[in-house]
């Protein structure tokens, strides 16, 4: 009886260590952990200029402009990716994914350019936690409770 | 509890218990199949894609409950010395590393058309393949050593190791930018997937729940039968030696 | 259901039906294969014992 309680305490003791380790060594690692960076963060963060690395935000809607015109899916593409405080242009050459639209979140890998503008060399599409039939979508833009229902889809 | 602990008296139940959890299993995967296919609406973003939702988030639900439980097994096995909890990691084990495959390959075949890319090292896709390996760690350890007790133990400890990974891979869309989306249905104002969409992910769910259980069971009634003609082999084999010279054993 | 997806839901469905009813079936093969060895073991068992 004492021994399987003293077993169950060492356990015990063993998982509170090896949480207390996994989570200091994470909030050490914070940093290189994050997949990407968001605008907010580009402003405050002073990246060096050439270093490869991603930014995720939403399309500014509005803001996309494809060169070459048309529905081709590989032409250059000149948009603003927007945390809703800060926003960068960005120019993608390449194809887009399936879920690239104004509104929606996405993550681009890419460089700084020096004239202020993020030149992606590849662009993922980020999708939120909201499924529901189109039917409903329609639905709920028109009563205006979209918003509420689906916050700002980050 | 106790009275489960008799390998004999397991047998007998999880004979028992089999047919109506495979029956179960065969049930709600087929209602939730064809939820799926037929009686569910494609999304508004993702269209007919969404469909691999319903293998892929009940897959990955299943890596992370099965994994719970031999962890369980493993705390029982260590604490309590059941030789039953260490069968039952064994058994449990396969399942948890089929589940996450699963849910790695329907993963990658979601994110390739609705993402752009099948593979990102994002936190939650790192930590879900980290949890594969412990997995195949896990058996790799338990079948280790020629004395099969200490490589259970050895395999309980890896297991009661991993047990961090599990609210990392849960939390991780929360802690961390990732590529992979947040969960919709532990959101705690209200599930962000709609109704007609909740009923087959959640039919899914409980098929392969029950499916996890009916496998088991038949895994550890395996595993008891193995330890029980390892015990008879080495018995005989004693036997056969007390034969061969009868002084040095009675002395 | 078409569309030019479909080749993904399919084989995401395909994957997890081979892998679970792989691993049922062989699970089910185990089972037999340790019943069938014990019951030879313990048909040799009377003769070594009395």
């Amino acid at each position: 009886m004492t021994r399987k309680k003293r077993r169950l305490y060492i356990l015990g003791l063993f998982l509170l260590g090896l949480g207390t380790a996994t989570a200091l060594t994470l909030t050490a690692f914070q940093d290189n952990l994050v997949f990407f960076y968001s605008p907010t963060d580009l402003q405050a963060k002073k990246l060096p200029p050439e270093q490869l690395f991603r930014l995720g935000g939403l399309v500014e809607t509005g803001s996309v402009e494809r060169s070459g015109g048309g529905e081709a899916r590989t032409v250059e593409v000149r948009f603003r990716i927007t945390d809703l405080e800060h926003s960068v242009p960005v120019i993608y050459a390449g194809i887009l994914p399936d879920l690239f639209r104004e509104g929606q979140g996405v993550v681009a890998n890419g460089r700084m350019a020096p004239d202020g503008t993020f030149r992606a060399r590849e662009l993922l599409a980020k999708h939120d936690e909201n499924y529901m039939p189109a039917e409903v979508a329609e639905a709920l833009k028109k009563s205006g409770r979209w918003n509420e229902t689906v916050g700002t889809g980050k | 509890m106790q009275r489960f602990a008799n390998p004999g008296r397991f047998l007998r139940l999880a004979r028992a218990v089999y047919p109506w959890t495979a029956g179960l299993a065969v049930l709600c995967l087929a209602a939730g199949l064809w939820f799926a296919f037929v009686a569910s609406p494609p999304d508004y973003q993702m269209g007919e894609t969404v469909r691999i939702m319903y293998v892929h988030v009940p897959a990955a639900w299943m890596a992370l409950f099965v994994y719970t439980n031999l962890a369980v097994a493993a705390a029982v096995l260590l604490v309590w010395k059941h030789p039953l909890a260490e069968l039952a990691g064994r058994a449990m084990a396969p399942v948890g590393a089929c589940f996450t495959a699963l849910c790695l390959i329907t993963g990658s075949l979601w994110g390739q058309p609705m993402w752009g890319t099948f593979w990102v090292w994002d936190a939650r896709l790192t930590s879900v393949l980290v949890l594969f390996f412990l997995y195949l760690g896990y058996i790799a350890l338990s079948n280790a050593f020629d004395d099969p007790t200490r490589g259970g133990k050895a395999a309980a400890i890896l297991a009661l190791v991993g047990v961090v990974n599990v609210p990392i891979i849960k939390f991780s869309v929360d802690w961390w930018n990732t590529l992979h989306q947040p969960a919709s249905l532990t959101r705690l104002d209200a599930p962000a997937i709609h109704a007609s969409m909740l009923v087959p992910l959640l039919l899914m769910a409980f098929g392969f729940t029950f499916y996890f259980v009916a496998v088991t069971l038949i895994r550890i009634r395996t595993e008891i039968l193995a330890r029980r003609l390892r015990a008879l082999q080495f018995s005989q084999g004693a036997s056969e030696v007390a034969a061969a010279s009868p002084r040095q054993v009675s002395a | 259901m078409s569309g030019e997806h479909s080749l993904f839901i399919w084989l995401s469905y395909g994957v997890a039906a081979i892998v679970l009813v792989g691993l049922w079936l062989a699970s089910q093969r185990a089972l037999k294969g340790r019943e069938a060895e014990l019951e030879r073991a313990e048909a040799a068992l009377p003769r070594t014992r009395r």
